[in-house]
């Protein structure tokens, strides 16, 4: 059997014996099959998305969208409020993400041990991994040579303001400054699971499933003992059966792919806790308008951040992360409020608007259900504080972009509001920031199977491994107790890497 | 409650008129437009109600600016609506026609929205924008969302947003963040 079997190409079903399956190839799960393939386990990845390539990514909106996200772009919350971007395909979000990387704050690692019964992922435990990580995808700060207007642009109203801000580092080498990251990079300068994890884990031994849905855990006894799915054609249809008997499965299907696939097998749920505890790190946008051109989609998309309005310990007023979020035109037609003629006059000034994004590290919890179909739903609803709070990183939003020299800033409410002047910001009634009073997105969605030692408020325990059901374990960023406030592909890739060990070791005991 | 047979005769006769009247309400005096007579999942009637809110939607700020039907937004919603799982199919087909429909007569409107003046559309979907219902606001924003998909995905528009489309095909070799919108393509 080939290391790369296509569903697409499946006409007979297909039974495949193996130690381990993981079961979704972003950050988690590539890295953890890489483990366990050079672990001298018989293992195999499955991904329901297909296995693209560089020359796939033609930096087209509208062929690019149902090629490398859920829904197509389209998923949301049920109610309609939130987008949620999420990957599809082997690497996952990976493929399309801006390349963002943060270690996980060591205060969010402090709250998980005091607050949520969370073991063994100290900072101090946690440093070796998240370099090791970092040196394999070539993690590296973004030079100052990069940084394009959108971002400069961020930088300058942050320095202006005396506020905290940085430069951010990112995993590319090669890059063309071609501005299409969240299309897919057409240069392969990303350096990501597609590039770096899937072809080491294949060329260690496993083989990797793509155009493959799974529909079950299969279970019996409290144990692990396979999975069943079915292979999808190139235009989505299920097609021929896929069985997988194996030791161990391994959650990487992200914080809504996961928890559904648990709820649809039925499995334990003693404690009501599996697919609870739902984060999505939600933002909104505000729109500067300059005399200059910025074509914010040139170059790299974000490259800086400011962190004035950030805290991470619960309760805190500052909660909103604010970066640059620019977009092509699809992208960024959606973003801005309003149709028609008063539309299209916003969207003539694309190329000289900047965009910035208040990204909330929010403490509503919503929940993942999963329909009859298997697909995952999304209750979530922001709370009252968290609508504060990113009022409140709109209105910084807003401070920094006057500060950089904007003319007019464009806040984001149904009827946009535009305003002139901080006197004219003073002014604004923010009772507009509220769900379905303001376009939201969301692209890091974390929780649903959060871990800890307590069965009664967790789902997995601290090596990974489901409470009761043995064999079944979760890499992605399901486990996070809470959100991490920041861009979670480094906590994820790392924290996969961290729980292989335990990973191999239980399912070489069995 | 006890009916007589000729009440029942009379009630069925009623029932059948008014489900005679909402179909023809629904299905008749829909003109296939440009490209949709060849159609993937949408209904006629659907297609045309697509196409309206495109109209509008997409509507230009002034003349000489590229038109929705001539991008084929219509078509490009009706092969997207194909492609996508069944429940959210349906849900988009059920929201079209509340648009069609029920949206007008919130507005006092007796018309059915492809057949009000464009006035008359956009102030139907102003009020869709800011709906009391929330999942109608929100349905509002992803069908806005699809539309504008099929319409700025077309090169013909990208001259009004001076933007220069993909990279793809262009000799590499670093592209220059910094020129003017327009001047940096090789």
């Amino acid at each position: 059997m080939s290391a790369a079997v296509r569903g697409r190409d499946l006409t007979k079903p297909v039974d495949i014996k193996v130690d381990a399956c993981v079961v979704g190839l972003g950050a988690g799960g590539s890295m953890m099959l890489r483990e366990l393939a050079r672990a001298g386990l018989a293992c195999a990845g499955v991904e329901e998305g297909g296995h693209h390539s560089a020359r796939d990514f033609t930096q087209r909106e509208d062929a690019m969208l149902p090629l490398l996200f859920q829904d197509a772009g389209g998923r949301t919350t049920r109610d309609l409020a939130i987008r949620v971007l999420q990957g599809r395909g082997v690497g996952g979000s990976t493929v399309h993400n801006t390349n963002l990387c943060k270690r996980t704050p060591p205060e969010i690692l402090d709250i998980w041990q005091r607050k949520y019964g969370v073991e063994g992922f100290s900072a101090a435990v946690l440093a070796p991994v998240f370099a090791r990580v970092e040196k394999e995808l070539s993690v590296s700060l973004i030079e100052a040579g990069q940084i394009n207007r959108n971002n400069a642009v961020l930088r300058r109203g942050t320095e202006a303001l005396g506020w905290k801000g940085g430069v951010l580092s990112h995993n590319r080498v090669g890059c063309q400054g071609s501005g299409f990251c969240e299309l897919g990079c057409a240069y392969d300068a990303k350096q990501n699971a597609l590039k770096i994890l899937v072809p080491a884990a294949t060329a260690a031994g496993a083989t990797v499933y793509s155009d493959v849905r799974i529909k079950r855990i299969l279970h019996r006894d409290g144990r692990v003992t396979g999975l069943a799915g079915v292979a999808l054609d190139a235009a989505g249809n299920e097609t021929v059966e896929v069985r997988v008997s194996c030791k161990s499965v391994v959650l990487g299907a992200s914080a809504t792919g996961s928890a559904a696939l648990a709820l649809a097998s039925g499995v334990p749920n003693l404690w009501d806790t599996l697919g609870t505890g739902l984060r999505l790190h939600p933002g909104a946008v505000v729109a500067g308008v300059f005399d200059e051109p910025i074509a914010g989609h040139r170059g790299i998309p974000q490259s800086y951040e400011c962190t004035e309005h950030l805290a991470y310990e619960e309760g805190s007023d500052k909660r909103t992360w604010i970066v640059p979020a620019f977009a092509h035109p699809v992208g960024a037609a959606s973003m801005m409020p309003g149709f028609g003629a008063a539309h299209m006059r916003l969207m003539r000034r694309y190329d000289r608007i900047a965009v910035l994004t208040a990204m909330l590290h929010d403490e509503s919890s919503g929940t993942v259900g999963v329909t009859a179909a298997g697909r995952p739903t999304l209750d979530y609803r922001l709370n009252g504080a968290d609508c504060m709070g990113l009022a409140r990183g709109l209105a910084a939003c807003a401070r920094l972009l006057f500060a950089a020299g904007a003319t007019e800033v464009l806040l984001p409410a149904m009827r946009p509001i535009a305003i002139k002047s901080l006197r004219e910001l003073a002014a604004v009634d923010w009772s507009f920031v509220r769900p379905h009073a303001l376009p939201l997105s969301a692209v890091h969605p974390m929780g649903s199977m959060r871990m800890g030692n307590d069965p009664k408020t967790s789902v997995v325990n601290c090596q990974g491994e489901h409470h009761s059901l043995r064999g079944l374990f979760v890499v992605d960023g399901s486990l996070f107790p809470t959100s991490i406030g920041a861009p979670p592909q480094i906590s994820i890739y790392s924290f996969a890497l961290h729980l292989a060990p335990h990973v191999i070791t239980a399912t070489k005991k069995v | 409650m006890n009916v007589t047979r000729r009440q029942a005769i009379g009630g069925v006769a009623v029932t059948a008129l008014t489900v005679t009247a909402a179909l023809l309400r629904t299905q008749a005096g829909y003109r296939v437009p440009p490209g949709g007579a060849v159609r993937a999942a949408l209904s006629l009637a659907d297609y045309c109600i697509v196409h309206a809110l495109a109209a509008r939607i997409c509507g230009a700020d002034e003349d000489g600016v590229i038109l929705p039907e001539q991008v084929g937004v219509a078509a490009f919603v009706d092969g997207f609506v194909a492609a996508i799982d069944a429940p959210q199919r349906t849900d988009l087909q059920r929201l079209l026609q509340f648009i069609e429909h029920l949206a007008p007569l919130a507005q006092g409107r007796r018309s059915r929205f492809t057949l009000l003046s464009a006035g008359q559309q956009d102030a139907v979907l102003a009020a869709l924008e800011t709906h009391p219902v929330e999942l109608i606001r929100g349905g509002f924003q992803c069908l806005k969302g699809l539309v504008f998909m099929g319409f700025y995905r077309d090169p013909r528009t990208w001259g009004l947003l001076h933007y220069e489309g993909p990279w793809v095909g262009r000799p590499q070799g670093g592209f220059a963040i910094d020129a003017p919108a327009g001047m940096a393509a090789p």
